[in-house]
């Protein structure tokens, strides 16, 4: 144990079992994320049409992402998302079968709004004055507060995840169970190709004679694969982000 | 401010170093260069011992870049931003990111808009020991993505290109001890290097982990062993740390027992970082649920307000960089 050619032959042994450990965590956490998914995706969805909202502008729900702005006065402001809330104001959703869903007040839930329509929201700036205005704040260390706001109100189409009001409902603007569907599948992706490299760099580390330029291949492969998989890994659990803490970030320019 | 002053008038009559106290930490870097290159040049220093040792000096190598870059060790600013390459190869990652990672984001938690990307509960294992373990796979991607976009909108003049020149020495250095020896530099420089900079991350979830980050006075956990301490540098002492950033290293422990002791809840004390880390992650299976902690609280509080506080903290920090910048 204490002599160069086992000493070196050890370490090795316990790199390679540290390098398995870590792909199996990153692997596992990304499964919290699917099986996570999983249980929200079990609530029954009811669909159906805002009908009234008594929130503002008769809005029945909203989600609101505060941003703090920031810039070095080289006319790009970028934005960081500080919190993420989803507000219910009460009102009442028309059901396909045309039943009346009374909803009252509550900030128990989550709002999903649709991405692309938080996006548009977002953007901007709507004139050059606005971006100059919004840039004298975002020069100071404390930044450009902004809230980006994306109400559900009268018209829109809504599904309804859970029981209504119950802790745990999801009022979306998109179909829940798609979206669950579709992330739990990325991330079954991810967790297979994790092991399946991990598993690959494995083969080519143990091939036969050890240390030698397979091995060497195999060994930095794995080097490789231990440090990209887990900015991966993190992309990933920010991809698969409910829609209502989805981080929206983002940039205003001149341009 | 005015400690970083203070400690800039006290280290005058020094040579080289502002603080005679700062020998300790280029002495810790000393012996870790000495161990990784008997490990690369003397076949016959491949062994575990030599390793682990490597592997220890590498985390006390990420504990001088976290004072350094509070403090700078040197009078002269292009040494110290000579040191900043050096620190950076012991670690594999560019020392400079500490400033926005530790300096500008983690010590203000999530109070001013952005979250701290190396928060506990990034990680949520049922298994506490996991927790451990994975802490930095998650919380080293979300530091270095932050830091780019920290850079992206920052105006501090020189750190992209400071950033770049540690980086490049870092990757650069251990680039041609690959091409030299592949097995000797994966092995016993690379490895070292992941251990340092992975366990400094993990410090994070460990010091602060089901403390109460709200609170003026409970929000870190302490390890006050003596002799702990005196090979971290006072790296235990984190509360004072946050909450009076400038303050330099070695003023920690006396500033612990004089402001922090009296305030926070006594729970937060530990005597023993092992000790802790053996009840915490490997004798409980769970992670511990959050405790209601107390803030026993001073007669007369005469200390500033915490934000008056972090804004003298951070002055002090981006003092530090202009200094490095200066030169």
């Amino acid at each position: 144990m204490f002599d160069s050619e086992w000493g070196t032959t050890l370490i090795a042994v316990v790199a390679l079992g540290s390098f398995w450990i870590h792909m199996l965590l990153i692997a596992g956490a990304a499964w919290l994320d699917w099986r996570d998914l999983g249980r929200l995706g079990r609530a029954a969805v009811q669909t159906g049409v805002v009908r009234s909202g008594r929130g503002p502008d008769r809005a029945l729900a909203r989600n609101v992402v505060a941003q703090i702005g920031r810039s070095k006065g080289d006319g790009v402001i970028h934005f960081s998302d500080a919190s993420h809330r989803s507000e219910l104001f009460g009102g009442v959703v028309e059901l396909d079968g045309g039943r009346e869903l009374e909803l009252g007040p509550s900030t128990e839930l989550a709002v999903w709004p649709a991405l692309d329509r938080r996006r548009r929201a977002a953007a901007g700036p709507e004139s050059a004055a606005t971006l100059k205005a919004a840039q004298a704040s975002a020069r100071r260390a404390r930044g450009w507060a902004r809230d980006v706001v994306v109400e559900l109100g009268p018209g829109d189409r809504v599904f309804v995840a859970g029981r209504p009001e119950g802790p745990g409902m999801i009022l979306a603007a998109i179909d829940p169970r798609r979206w669950i569907a579709g992330k739990r599948w990325l991330i079954l992706g991810f967790v297979l190709a994790d092991l399946a490299l991990a598993a690959a760099c494995t083969v080519l580390i143990l091939w036969p004679p050890l240390f030698d330029w397979v091995s060497m291949l195999g060994a930095g492969a794995a080097l490789g694969v231990f440090l990209g998989m887990q900015p991966v890994g993190v992309a990933l659990q920010e991809a698969v982000r409910t829609p209502d803490r989805a981080y929206l970030r983002g940039r205003w320019s001149a341009g | 401010m005015a400690v970083s002053v203070s400690a800039l008038e006290a280290g005058q009559s020094t040579w080289l170093v502002r603080r005679r106290e700062e020998w300790r930490q280029v002495g810790i870097i000393a012996v870790y260069w000495a161990l990784l290159a008997a490990m690369v040049f003397v076949p016959a220093a491949r062994n575990v011992p030599m390793f682990a040792a490597a592997c220890y000096f590498s985390f006390l190598n990420a504990v001088v870049i976290h004072n350094h870059m509070h403090q700078g060790v040197f009078h002269s600013k292009a040494l110290n931003l000579i040191w900043r390459a050096v620190l950076s190869f012991g670690a594999l990652y560019p020392a400079s990111a500490n400033i926005p990672a530790h300096n500008l984001v983690h010590h203000h938690f999530d109070d001013d808009g952005d979250l701290d990307w190396a928060a506990p509960d990034h990680v949520r294992f049922r298994w506490n020991l996991l927790n451990l373990l994975h802490f930095p796979n998650v919380a080293g991607p979300r530091t270095f993505a932050g830091v780019q976009r920290w850079a992206a909108s920052s105006r501090h003049p020189s750190f992209v290109r400071q950033y770049r020149i540690e980086t490049g020495f870092a990757f650069g250095l251990t680039g041609l001890l690959f091409v030299v020896d592949f097995w000797g530099a994966l092995l016993f420089v690379v490895l070292p290097q992941l251990y340092g900079a992975r366990c400094i991350l993990r410090i994070n979830l460990i010091q602060h982990d089901r403390a109460d980050i709200g609170s003026e006075w409970n929000h870190s956990r302490n390890f006050v062993g003596r002799a702990f301490n005196w090979i971290m540098c006072n790296n235990g002492y984190h509360t004072i740390h946050h909450n009076r950033a400038g303050m330099h290293w070695s003023e920690l422990d006396r500033a612990h027992r004089r402001e922090v002791v009296p305030r926070m809840d006594p729970r937060l004390d530990e005597p023993s970082m092992v000790a802790y880390l053996l009840r915490t992650y490997l004798l409980r299976v769970r992670r511990p649920a959050p405790a209601l902690l107390r803030e026993p609280g001073a007669a007369a509080d005469q200390l500033g307000s915490r934000a008056q506080r972090r804004a003298a903290a951070d002055a002090s920090a981006l003092a530090e960089s202009s200094l490095a910048r200066a030169g």
